[in-house]
């Protein structure tokens, strides 16, 4: 089993932290294997905590996306709980007063736009302006560390679901971004990542026999992670990606779009150039699609029956979630040109800039468009290589 | 891999409905390794379809549970659909007219409870009173057919929600149930057995896609609890509806997460952890309110006693608040309160209520369930080896 970067530390390092005021940035799925809290195996090892702060969704995980958070009180600890999804977004001076050091420990998902890696980033700046000490307690990259997926962001398109420019799917750990960014953007804060024991880049999130702890109301299982870096692209068209419903990320459909005509024509997807290219293409992307019908229960189309399909993965080595992604937005514009609207900002800041969606307008195909991200993707994977951690 | 009923039905057996008219009860969980579902899959066999029957959530597997379903027209081949979840639960005459042989092809989840077993046993009724062959095309009962759990159905208690003569969770095929319940029926009833399914199996053994068979049913982990957490339908505590982990949840606003949590680990239920929670659903019970509560890990599936454990995580929530704790007074399937309908028997809500614990109930159903498991026998279909 793999061990986590907060086992390591209570096993093995906390005089790391003797004599020291402790911050902790965390959330629920941050746990042991025997699912005791973050918070909880801290306190129990004595370690002084000072004071907790929350990220998107809240230290209690329950909050919806994009809601702002604010400050609160941790009711059982008594700890002060500072949001870094309110009106601020980076630790102040005043927010870091009674800490000496910071400690990092979240659970990714391993895609740019989900925001952790973003309040990791200014967790880094306040903390190098405070100087104040940072520690990344290091966890899997639940959707492995080999596959780099992905443009990078142009100019005037940073956001906090995109706050710096690396690929969609990074294939990183929180700890291996935080070094990355903290010596790419000349950061400067002081930082050491406490690495896991025994994980491996190849490992999926069930082969490290870690629980699963869902990391945001709309990512419940390991399961919906897999295609979550495709099928959240579709939020920036006007279609629903099943939140409101057991599986999000695992469909998407609209009311005005007939599932057996869309699953048939992504079975079936007639694929341009060589016989090669298109067999390729066809492995890469490793899926099925079952046409659904599904009733949202909230969210987008609230109540009203929509058609759409279930991508079911059939082999997760050889799938491209952004392939699916690319080529769902396509066909679904292709097949009711007169009911699909971009949602034109918000699918641009997914995707890093406004090129994805042009080529799709200009009825590129969707492989043309993955080949220009991939070129980007694998200038990325050499500069990447330095930082990182793992084999 | 195992092949279902289906995919058995297509290959081999075909001969069986030849010249006939046949009636179709499915509905979209109902599916090939290709995905492809089981009306477009006969419909490609040539395959004489004339009429659809659809269970609970309807044919196509969109409306909310409960919800009454009315006929319509199938979008595709432009057949009749007959539901029987709607005023009519029976398929009667004038639904079979053009129907000489009835295909049941339903993935059902092992739960009593779960109404697409009501609904083929109801099949099974109309079609003998009406002279009409059934064919049951076997799926694969996806928390195994090994563990038997909780008390029958007691007069009286029968509903839609619970037929009578077996326990809550079964550990029978459908096409095993069918031959179990039939005996009393009399249908000319043909089980199309799978291939290679063994009792011990759960759904990710078998090598088959899983397609969910209701909106609150998406994945295997959700039906490995459902047995149990599904009782909370009959108190006033969310179980977890309006959120993406329905029935692995549960809660109320009113509920301490810690103590909850830490109550029942004390417990040591044999093969389960619990997690403290925060949640918010989005619609039904306390919708937009901030829930507390636990979340059920299954760490060892083949020992997790389902049903005991939801039992366990009620009395928890009505000892951590008795004043707001409350069992709901009724059910849409009736005047009784929900929870007995769902358990099958006033008794467990009783004694609940008494203070009992959970070790005690279950005494008083442990020689039935006995009677059951000796009674099932001579209609088990599939090895009862543990390993394959």
């Amino acid at each position: 089993m793999v061990k986590t970067g907060l086992e390591v530390l209570i096993s093995k390092k906390l005089s790391r932290l003797r004599g020291k005021r402790v911050g902790l940035v965390t959330h629920p799925a941050a746990v042991m294997p025997d699912l005791t809290s973050s918070v909880d195996a801290l306190l129990k090892a004595k370690v002084n905590l000072t004071a907790l702060y929350g990220p998107e969704h809240g230290i209690s995980g329950a909050a919806a996306e994009g809601a702002k958070i604010g400050n609160v009180t941790d009711s059982r600890s008594g700890l002060p709980v500072f949001s870094l999804y309110g009106e601020r977004r980076e630790p102040s001076e005043e927010m870091l007063r009674d800490v000496d050091v910071l400690l990092f420990d979240m659970q990714d998902v391993g895609v740019r736009f989900y925001t952790y890696l973003s309040t990791l980033f200014h967790v880094l700046k306040g903390a190098a302006k405070n100087q104040k000490e940072v520690i990344v307690l290091d966890r899997p990259n639940p959707i492995t560390g080999t596959r780099v997926e992905g443009r990078l962001i142009d100019p005037g398109f940073e956001s906090f679901v995109g706050v710096i420019p690396i690929p969609i799917r990074h294939g990183m750990t929180l700890g291996e971004l935080a070094l990355y960014m903290n010596a790419k953007y000349e950061i400067g804060a002081k930082l050491e990542v406490i690495t896991m024991q025994g994980w491996k880049r190849t490992m999926w999130f069930d082969d490290t026999g870690l629980p699963w702890v869902a990391t945001s109301p709309a990512i419940p299982h390991f399961a919906t992670t897999i295609l979550y870096p495709g099928l959240c692209l579709l939020e920036g068209i006007n279609v629903s990606v099943g939140r409101g419903t057991s599986l999000p990320f695992e469909i998407c459909g609209a009311p005005w779009i007939d599932g057996n005509e869309l699953a048939e024509e992504m079975n079936g997807l007639k694929i341009r150039g060589s016989l090669r290219q298109q067999l390729n293409c066809r492995r890469n992307m490793g899926v099925r699609f079952r046409p659904i019908n599904f009733q949202p229960s909230g969210n987008k189309y609230a109540n009203e029956t929509c058609g759409g399909v279930q991508v079911h993965v059939t082999d997760r080595e050889a799938a491209s979630p952004l392939i699916v992604g690319l080529e769902l937005v396509r066909m679904i514009r292709a097949l009711y040109p007169s009911q699909f609207q971009w949602n034109v900002r918000h699918f641009d800041i997914l995707t890093g800039s406004s090129r994805a969606r042009e080529s799709i307008e200009a009825n590129e195909s969707a492989q043309a468009t993955y080949k220009t991200w991939q070129t980007a993707a694998a200038k990325f994977k050499r500069e990447r290589k330095k930082f990182l951690l793992y084999k | 891999m195992v092949r279902t009923g289906l995919d058995i039905f297509i290959g081999e057996k075909l001969s069986l409905v030849k010249n006939k008219r046949v009636g179709l009860v499915s509905h979209s969980a109902a599916i090939l390794p290709d995905l492809t579902d089981s009306l477009e899959a006969l419909m490609n066999a040539g395959v004489n379809i004339t009429a659809l029957f659809g269970p609970e959530h309807g044919y196509q597997g969109a409306a909310a549970d409960a919800a009454a379903v009315g006929n319509s027209l199938e979008t595709r081949y432009g057949l009749p659909i007959f539901s029987l979840y709607g005023d009519i639960r029976e398929p009667n005459a004038e639904m079979l007219q053009n129907v000489d042989v009835l295909i049941v092809d339903l993935q059902d989840i092992g739960t009593r409870f779960y109404t697409f077993i009501t609904t083929m046993v109801n099949v099974l009724r109309g079609a003998a009173k009406n002279q009409k062959e059934v064919i049951i095309l076997d799926r694969p009962n996806p928390i195994s057919g090994v563990n038997v759990e909780g008390p029958m159905v007691k007069a009286g208690y029968e509903s839609f929600i619970g037929i009578g003569g077996i326990p809550v969770r079964h550990g029978l095929t459908i096409g095993e149930l069918a031959l179990f319940i039939n005996d009393e029926i009399g249908a000319a009833l043909t089980v199309i057995e799978m291939d290679d399914w063994k009792r011990a199996m759960w759904f990710d053994h078998t090598g088959l896609p899983w397609a969910a068979t209701s909106p609150a049913m998406p994945h295997l982990s959700t039906m490995t609890v459902f047995p149990g957490m599904c009782l909370f339908e009959g108190t006033n505590l969310s179980e977890g509806r309006g959120t993406s982990l329905p029935f692995e949840i549960c809660g109320a606003p009113w509920l301490n997460k810690y103590e909850l949590a830490q109550a029942l680990n004390e417990l040591e239920i044999n093969g389960a952890r619990f997690r403290p929670i925060r949640f918010m659903p989005v619609a039904h019970r306390f919708a937009n309110e901030e829930c507390e509560g636990v979340q059920v890990y299954v760490t060892k599936r083949e020992t997790f006693e389902a049903f005991s454990t939801g039992l366990q995580v009620v009395k928890a929530c009505r000892e951590q608040n008795r004043e707001k704790f409350t069992f709901l007074e009724s059910s849409w399937e009736g005047a009784k309160p929900h929870f007995d309908l769902l358990v099958g028997t006033p008794q467990v809500r009783e004694e609940l209520l008494a203070g009992k614990s959970v070790e005690e109930i279950e005494q008083v159903w442990a020689d039935e369930l006995k009677g059951f498991e000796e009674k099932r026998q001579k209609f088990l279909i599939y090895e009862q080896r543990l390993k394959w």
